[in-house]
């Protein structure tokens, strides 16, 4: 009999894939939830409703600081009514080491240093802190399909010149990790057995942004890819990413997608491109018995998608 | 300027010698001398060893006129050399602050012990230094360690001269130019962020004291400009001061080691080579425009490259010459009559142009007020011309990161001249000397005795003499000079300045040689030289590629030794 998973965030691409690798799976049945926002339809007490049905949870929400810390909160109080100690598997970030420069393993300090959403994962994870039976994993940033960050977006900005070589800007550890390899982590972590509690980093740096940058233009043929100089790149943060940023908003609002807007290149994107970080993701590599999909594998098939996916 | 004041190591990363307390000596286990491409590429790889690294500058983060004319000397023959002071700079980055950026690795026959090249032997080979091309090529920002066509291209590229198949010369090799890098400023953050690495600036080393046996160095004495004096103790001392610099510290402390360090056979300062390059004759080429590319390509990394005719392995070997290359060039931009209005506008922009650069571009002509005419009517005659080339001059190379390496001008007939660059042999009687002079340490001034000799205008002479045989047996042009002035074009604007070479010789014979395989002094157990002054031959290839590989692998020598 297959196993029901509550799949909390299921409508952000995250959740997307895991639903696609669970349906694919022959072992679990995906159970969609959407308990935040304006398309809510769990509360608190259909949500502990839920968990005396399945047989673990999945919360990979995502969005905005207020629900990532809301959906967090919102399973921990259904947790507590139900008295069930199922299995959880959160989906948290490396976002939550703040502004840590160096190996990071997963007993480093956590730190709110890089802004609202390393506070909001800081915040949930607390609120998950005294579940018995849960996985957090903490991912390094997402690409390949559906992955808008750290993919798609990048690859309009390479496309149209805005983003190439950042030069000393760009010398940053790019911890990266596939989208499938997190779904494959996801699902293992669902499936560990007994009761567990375990806290995950998930991807490593195999390369500097500036080489993903000029990698991932190579395969999406957007070269020769350009040096970015400091003073375009100031430009870019101080006179273009607020207007933007107001655009792709108010484009969301209006028509349900910014997807033609160009985004605005900000502050903490480039924070993240200088960033020396380095995760180390022995733990999870041992514990879940990972192979990890080579960055170059990544890049062509994110690619490929991106190709047949042009919107 | 104190810019990190506390003085622990953990915390302070780049401090000014004016602010460090006299009292207390700094040490660390290896201290690296100079800040330019070497000593930024050693303390780089030496980042977070665990090894504690002093890298000290004599300059500040920016220049400074009083700290530059501490490399001021004399030279014997002004018209075969630039000042001493001239394509050098005493600064964070040295002189990676004004380099043109071109990178290309040696040669395999650069390696090789050539019976026609006397003193041409290197105790490594390219294999050798071939794992260290790659990191040293990301660190210089010039792209992939692809020096191919095929190599660099994923799509076929037009041919440089359609139709020009030679078994003397190639036009599939390519050099490639880094931005070119600043090392200091590209990689300040990198030093800052490294634990284990502490800059200190306006550190002028005034003293190398040898141990009473001379077989190690016990402490540098430093100071700053106005007389504060450090003790600086380490475990193991790299000289990363340039090829005129070193030869200037080695020979200077002579109190135990009476002909200066690891001078016991008056081999420091001598084999000086820099690289033999000029601008000759006129080839007229039987194609069209369209059938030749004498500009840049750009690689998908982002990189200029640009394709050479380099003289093959085969042929130096058969005709017993050095190593030689040449690329299709403008007209002399000091003659008028070249009618362009890009040439004039750029000979009328020389008070503009940085020294380094002005010289080879025009020479020390002087020009009459008729020929400044000529230059303003052939701007006048070409106003689009000269307007577009100076918007592509400041949008590609004034303000742009990565900049256009050099003046490429679109001829608007397949006629070109020859600019060659060609390997210098090592000559003992071409050297850097000790002059009577001295500066405000009591050091003394290097006095400048650049020679070349009859191997290098052979070099050169037949090199050009096959390259114009070559053209005529494929039918593919004419290349009209007079070989009577090679010898004058070779060395009408000096020594090619800014490639100081040879001074501190690699080798295995200590009668023959300064430093041994890994740069170490022979007979100086912790003293290491990190700079082209170890290269025992020139190559055709600029130096700074080869430089930055060498101090890759010290320091992983360094690294293991001190494990």
């Amino acid at each position: 009999m297959k196993q029901k998973i509550l799949v909390i965030g299921s409508t952000n691409f995250v959740g997307k894939c895991l639903i696609e690798n669970l349906n694919a799976s022959d072992w679990a049945l995906p159970m969609p939830c959407t308990c935040i926002g304006k398309n809510r339809k769990f509360g608190i007490r259909e949500l502990a409703n839920a968990l005396y049905d399945v047989n673990a949870v999945i919360n990979c929400t995502m969005g905005t600081p207020a629900s990532i810390e809301a959906s967090a909160k919102m399973l921990t109080k259904a947790i507590e009514i139900t008295n069930h100690r199922i299995r959880i598997v959160h989906i948290s970030s490396m976002t939550v080491y703040g502004t840590a420069t160096g190996e990071i393993d997963e007993q480093h300090t956590l730190s709110d240093a890089s802004g609202r959403y390393a506070t909001a994962h800081i915040q949930a994870e607390q609120y998950l802190a005294d579940h018995p039976n849960k996985v957090i994993i903490r991912p390094a940033c997402e690409y390949g399909p559906y992955c808008t960050a750290w993919s798609e977006r990048i690859a309009r900005w390479l496309q149209s010149g805005r983003l190439g070589d950042l030069g000393a800007a760009g010398d940053g550890d790019c911890n990266l990790i596939f989208i499938e390899d997190l779904c494959t982590a996801v699902l293992k972590s669902v499936r560990l057995p007994d009761t567990i509690n375990e806290t995950l980093n998930l991807g490593a740096a195999t390369m500097t942004w500036n080489e993903y940058f000029v990698a991932f233009a190579k395969i999406l043929g957007a070269t020769p890819i350009r040096r970015i100089s400091k003073r375009r790149l100031m430009f870019e943060q101080k006179y273009l990413a607020a207007p933007l940023k107001l655009l792709e908003l108010s484009t969301q609002q209006m028509f349900g997608t910014s997807s033609k807007v160009p985004g605005p290149i900000t502050s903490s994107f480039l924070t993240t491109c200088s960033q020396e970080i380095r995760l180390l993701n022995s733990k999870a590599t041992t514990l879940l018995d990972m192979r990890w999909t080579p960055v170059h594998i990544g890049l062509e098939l994110t690619a490929k998608w991106l190709q047949e996916n042009a919107r | 300027m104190s810019i990190d004041k506390n003085l622990t190591w953990q915390r302070i990363l780049i401090i000014d010698a004016g602010d460090v307390d006299v009292t207390q000596p700094l040490s660390a286990d290896i201290c690296i001398v100079g800040s330019g491409a070497a000593g930024i590429s050693l303390a780089l790889k030496l980042a977070d060893s665990g090894l504690a690294v002093l890298l000290l500058e004599a300059g500040g983060l920016k220049a400074e006129p009083e700290t530059q004319t501490l490399y001021s000397g004399s030279v014997t023959n002004t018209l075969l050399h630039s000042p001493p002071d001239t394509y050098r700079q005493r600064r964070f980055g040295g002189t990676t602050t004004i380099w043109g950026g071109r990178c290309m690795p040696f040669d395999e026959i650069d390696f090789e012990k050539r019976e026609y090249i006397p003193h041409s032997d290197w105790p490594i080979s390219l294999e050798d230094l071939e794992p260290y091309y790659p990191e040293a090529n990301r660190l210089c920002e010039a792209g992939e360690y692809a020096y191919t066509m095929d190599s660099a291209f994923n799509t076929p590229r037009p041919p440089m001269i359609e139709g020009f198949e030679s078994e003397n010369f190639s036009t599939h090799t390519l050099e490639r130019f880094s931005c070119p890098t600043d090392f200091g400023m590209r990689y300040i953050h990198k030093l800052r962020s490294a634990r284990n690495i502490q800059l200190v600036l306006h550190a002028n080393v005034i003293n190398i004291q040898a141990g009473a046996n001379g077989k190690n160095i016990t402490g540098l004495t430093i100071s700053t400009r106005d007389g504060k004096r450090h003790q600086i103790l380490a475990r193991t001392y790299v000289l990363a001061t340039g090829g005129l610099e070193t030869a200037r510290l080695l020979l200077s402390n002579n109190d135990v080691h009476k002909n200066g360090l690891g001078n016991d056979h008056d081999v420091v300062g001598r084999y000086y080579m820099c690289h033999i390059a000029g601008t000759i004759g006129t080839l007229h080429i039987n194609r069209p425009l369209t059938s030749l590319w004498h500009g840049y390509d750009i690689s998908d990394d982002g990189v200029y490259c640009r394709r050479r005719i380099a003289l093959r392995p085969g042929t130096q070997r058969n005709q017993q010459i050095g190593n030689f290359v040449a690329r299709l060039h403008h007209p002399r931009i000091t003659l008028p009559e070249h009618k362009n209005a890009i040439l004039s506008l750029l000979y009328l922009a020389k008070p503009f142009i940085p020294y380094e650069y002005a010289k080879r571009l025009h020479g020390d002509d002087r020009a009459s007020f008729g020929t400044w005419l000529k230059h303003v009517r052939n701007v006048c005659a070409g106003p689009f011309d000269a307007a577009g080339f100076a918007w592509h001059m400041l949008r590609d190379r004034k303000f742009a990161d990565r900049k256009f390496p050099s003046i490429i001008i679109k001829p608007k007939a397949p006629i070109f001249s020859l600019d060659f660059h060609a390997e210098q042999q090592p000559n003992i009687n071409s050297r850097i000397t000790l002059g009577e002079e001295k500066d405000i340490f009591g050091v003394a001034r290097i006095n400048v005795d650049w020679r070349y000799t009859h191997g290098d205008v052979d070099t050169v002479s037949r090199s050009i003499a096959l390259l114009a045989e070559d053209m005529k047996n494929t039918k593919i042009g004419r290349l009209e000079y007079n070989p009577e002035s090679v010898e004058y074009e070779m060395t009408r604007y000096g020594a090619y300045g800014g490639h100081h070479i040879g001074t501190a010789r690699m080798g295995t014979d200590r009668h023959t040689s300064v430093v041994n395989s890994h740069c170490r002094l022979h007979d100086i157990e912790n003293l290491y030289v990190a700079s082209s002054a170890v290269f025992p031959t020139s190559s055709q290839a600029n130096p700074t590629l080869t430089i930055v590989a060498l101090s890759l692998r010290l320091a992983e020598h360094l690294k293991n030794t001190a494990a």
